[in-house]
């Protein structure tokens, strides 16, 4: 624990060149495209409108007791974090893996290469995320709970990425192999996750994959802050406590002490 | 740690497993034989550095030197603290900056000033900092409309200026360069070299890894050469440089020590020889004031003659005025060999000679058996910094020689016309073919950077002269306006 919390001061020393590092890479990200910036806008817009409009419109999937844009917004606030989670951890896995010419300096530590990655491809989610809740206060299942609650939540499943972008961006380093099944695990875990049902919809063979899948406890969390206004249950708040904070540990713990094993075969 | 030191190295070894397959690597970097996995093949080691031992001072250029593979790069990477070695310790004080294969937070899609911007933006500039080393990098790098182009549009030799701009832009307390001035035109190349001699100044200390010897010789002061892992030799960079160059001549060792054994032998009592003669030489009161003027105007007329000297014969192992390092033999044919080297100026044996005085180099030159020869003589004068100055063939020499005779070749040369300085001399024995061939011409035998000569200018004249003394007639006549 006292080596977990020196690494964080050392890492705490670059927070500058971090922030800059984290505005360049959001920049470069839609470099040689038309429209530029407008993507961070566009991309998230769009992908949450698609399954939406597929599920209530399209499959006419309607919940009882929820109106049209209330199940909307219901879909909308689990989505948010599925789909940021898929970004951020793609990202952060090949991180280390394309960016080799950064490990020949001292001026911007390994480890953050990682965390820089991983808050740079979370700014769309972040604009899917404001969308959300306005769209919250606009059909009415916002409250002031929701502003509170849901950074904390935000912050516990970047915590969680980066934990586990931390150790997966090594081991991709010597298994590329991770890079091209990571697509297909993050389908899977997109279309398990519990974001477009509510409590009383889940069919009871999916409720043990929903307690192992650990997205669930984000989505339950962020439906309820966002779509409802409400504090989640004893069990999300807990289980995301632990998954954020205890996934960034082990990540920094593992990154910092087997770094050097894997840089060797970069 | 000293206080001095920038960069320890202490017993370092660093190897490497290579392995059978990609599998294989996985398996073991995981440890997953723990969990019944076996890798199909062992892992062969290779021992990339070994008990490397390295101190750099603050402010110091050092220069390495190596074969591709020597570990080099592998000893680059340690100093940039990503990379653990296997044994030993490497400590660094201060920010390395590395400029190695491409430019820290370099993309292709953004423009040069993008790329500038992101590149000091990693090294946590200010904005005061950052506005005027973004200002230095424009001056420096000329890429006019270019800079707001993409990166990607670049050629080559304007990547490499931007990428070389960028580091040396934020004064970093280490340099690394790995080879990326080559990359340039020969205008770059010298711009850079004065850009890295002015960041050395400031203190900055500097690694440079360089096959380009020159480059190491004007950058560096010192120099290690790395071969297999191991430091094969540290010193000053010209006896390193010079030491490596015969090596890659693949010179044998033997023959190398046997000569140079040879020459210590007798030159013992020559020395000694020299040294009365120096003290009793009328010479010096003799000299006569150099009119430039004249000198220039007329230079073939009335050559000095350096006839009628005390002057005793060139002897059979004779080499006068080794440079450091030695006499560099590289390896040859079998042919004429070159057994005694001397210099004369004034009448007398001596390597210093004043500007458009005139000297000559005597040269001996014996074979290992009865032979016909027919041999062109290269004499390379170079600067100190390793640029050649002077490079003088001599015509065609027929002779036969047996080896219990010598062949006597002396240059005379009427007026020195190099500029003020320090000169290391370089002799080569070729076959005499047509001197448009003479790079690909059979070598009998070459004496690298093995002598020195220095050119002394008078106090008063010295601003009158450059690095070469150009010959040329002036006229002066007045026109009328009316034609």
């Amino acid at each position: 624990m006292r080596n977990a919390i020196q690494d964080l001061a050392r890492l705490w020393g670059y927070r500058r060149r971090l922030s800059s590092a984290v505005a360049q890479q959001a920049r470069s990200q839609y470099k040689g495209s038309v429209l530029g910036l407008l993507w961070i806008v566009i991309f998230p817009l769009l992908q949450l409108t698609v399954l939406a409009v597929l599920y209530v419109f399209i499959l006419r999937v309607r919940p009882p007791g929820l109106s049209e844009w209330e199940y909307v917004l219901h879909i909308f606030a689990g989505l948010v974090p599925l789909l940021s989670f898929s970004a951020m951890l793609s990202a952060s896995v090949s991180s280390l893996y394309g960016e080799q010419s950064l490990l020949l300096n001292t001026v911007f530590p390994a480890d953050l290469i990682v965390v820089r990655t991983v808050l740079a491809s979370q700014i769309p989610g972040l604009v899917g995320l404001g969308t959300t809740i306005t769209l919250g206060f606009v059909v009415g299942g916002a409250s002031w709970l929701s502003i509170v609650l849901t950074p904390i939540a935000w912050i516990l499943l970047t915590m969680f990425v980066t934990g586990i972008g931390w150790i997966l961006s090594l081991v991709s380093l010597i298994a590329k192999d991770i890079q091209h099944a990571l697509g297909i695990v993050l389908m899977l875990i997109t279309l398990l996750s519990p974001f477009a049902y509510t409590a009383e919809m889940v069919p009871s063979a999916l409720k043990p994959l929903i307690i192992v899948n650990p997205l669930s406890y984000f989505v339950f969390f962020f439906q309820d802050s966002i779509a409802y206004g409400r504090s989640p249950t004893v069990t999300p708040v807990f289980g995301t406590l632990v998954l954020g904070i205890g996934m960034f540990f082990i990540g920094l713990s593992v990154f910092t002490r087997s770094k050097h094993i894997f840089f060797d075969h970069a | 740690m000293h206080e001095e030191l920038a960069i320890q190295v202490r017993d370092v070894s660093k190897t490497y497993s290579l392995y059978g397959s990609q599998r294989d690597q996985f398996v073991d970097v995981l440890r997953l034989s723990r969990f019944g996995l076996r890798p199909r093949s062992a892992p062969t080691k290779f021992n990339a550095l070994s008990n490397i031992n390295l101190d750099v001072r603050r402010g110091q250029r050092l220069g390495i030197i190596g074969r591709n593979g020597a570990g080099k790069t592998t000893l680059l990477k340690l100093l940039c603290g990503n990379f653990k070695p296997t044994s030993g310790s490497v400590s660094v004080i201060g920010t390395v900056q590395a400029l190695m294969s491409i430019g820290l937070g370099f993309h292709p899609e953004h423009t040069g000033r993008e790329n500038v911007r992101a590149s000091l933006l990693y090294n946590g500039l200010s904005q005061d900092e950052f506005t005027s080393a973004t200002n230095d990098i424009i001056e420096f790098c000329e890429l006019g409309e270019f800079f707001d182009q993409p990166f990607k549009t670049y050629s080559l030799g304007m990547q490499a200026r931007l990428m070389f701009a960028a580091a040396t832009a934020i004064h970093p307390d280490i340099l690394i360069v790995d080879e990326v001035l080559g990359a340039g035109d020969a205008y770059f190349v010298a711009k850079s070299k004065a850009r890295m001699q002015r960041l050395v100044e400031s203190g900055c200390t500097m690694l440079l890894v360089s096959h380009s010897m020159s480059q190491v010789l004007a950058l560096c002061e010192t120099a290690v050469w790395i071969d297999q892992g191991k430091i094969r030799l540290r010193g000053d960079a010209f006896s390193v440089v010079k030491a490596y160059e015969e090596f890659m001549n693949n010179s044998v060792g033997e023959e190398r020590s046997l000569a140079a054994t040879q020459a210590s032998h007798q030159l013992d009592p020559d020395k000694s020889d020299l040294i009365d003669r120096e003290e009793t030489s009328p010479q010096i009161t003799q000299r006569s004031e150099i009119n430039l003027d004249q000198s220039l105007a007329s230079p073939s007329q009335g050559a000095p003659s350096l006839a009628g000297s005390e002057w005793s014969p060139l002897k059979r192992g004779q080499f006068d005025f080794v440079a450091p390092g030695g006499v560099s033999r590289w390896e040859s044919s079998p042919g004429p060999k070159v057994c005694g080297f001397t210099i004369k100026t004034q009448s007398r044996k001596s390597n210093a000679v004043e500007i458009l005085r005139p000297l000559e180099f005597h040269i001996l030159i014996e074979s290992e058996s009865t032979a016909e020869y027919s041999c062109r003589y290269g004499l390379l004068i170079s600067d100190i910094e390793g640029r050649s100055a002077s490079i003088i063939y001599s015509p065609p020499d027929r002779f036969s020689l047996c080896n219990d005779e010598t062949r006597h070749v002396t240059l005379g040369i009427d007026h020195m016309l190099l500029g003020l300085g320090d000169y290391v001399i370089g002799i080569s024995v070729l076959d005499s073919t047509d001197l448009e061939f003479v790079n690909t011409a059979t070598r009998y035998d070459l004496l690298g950077r093995s002598f020195l000569l220095s050119v002394t200018v008078p106090e008063t004249l010295r601003p009158t002269t450059g690095h070469f003394v150009h010959p040329g007639r002036w006229k002066f006549s007045s026109l009328s306006d009316a034609i």
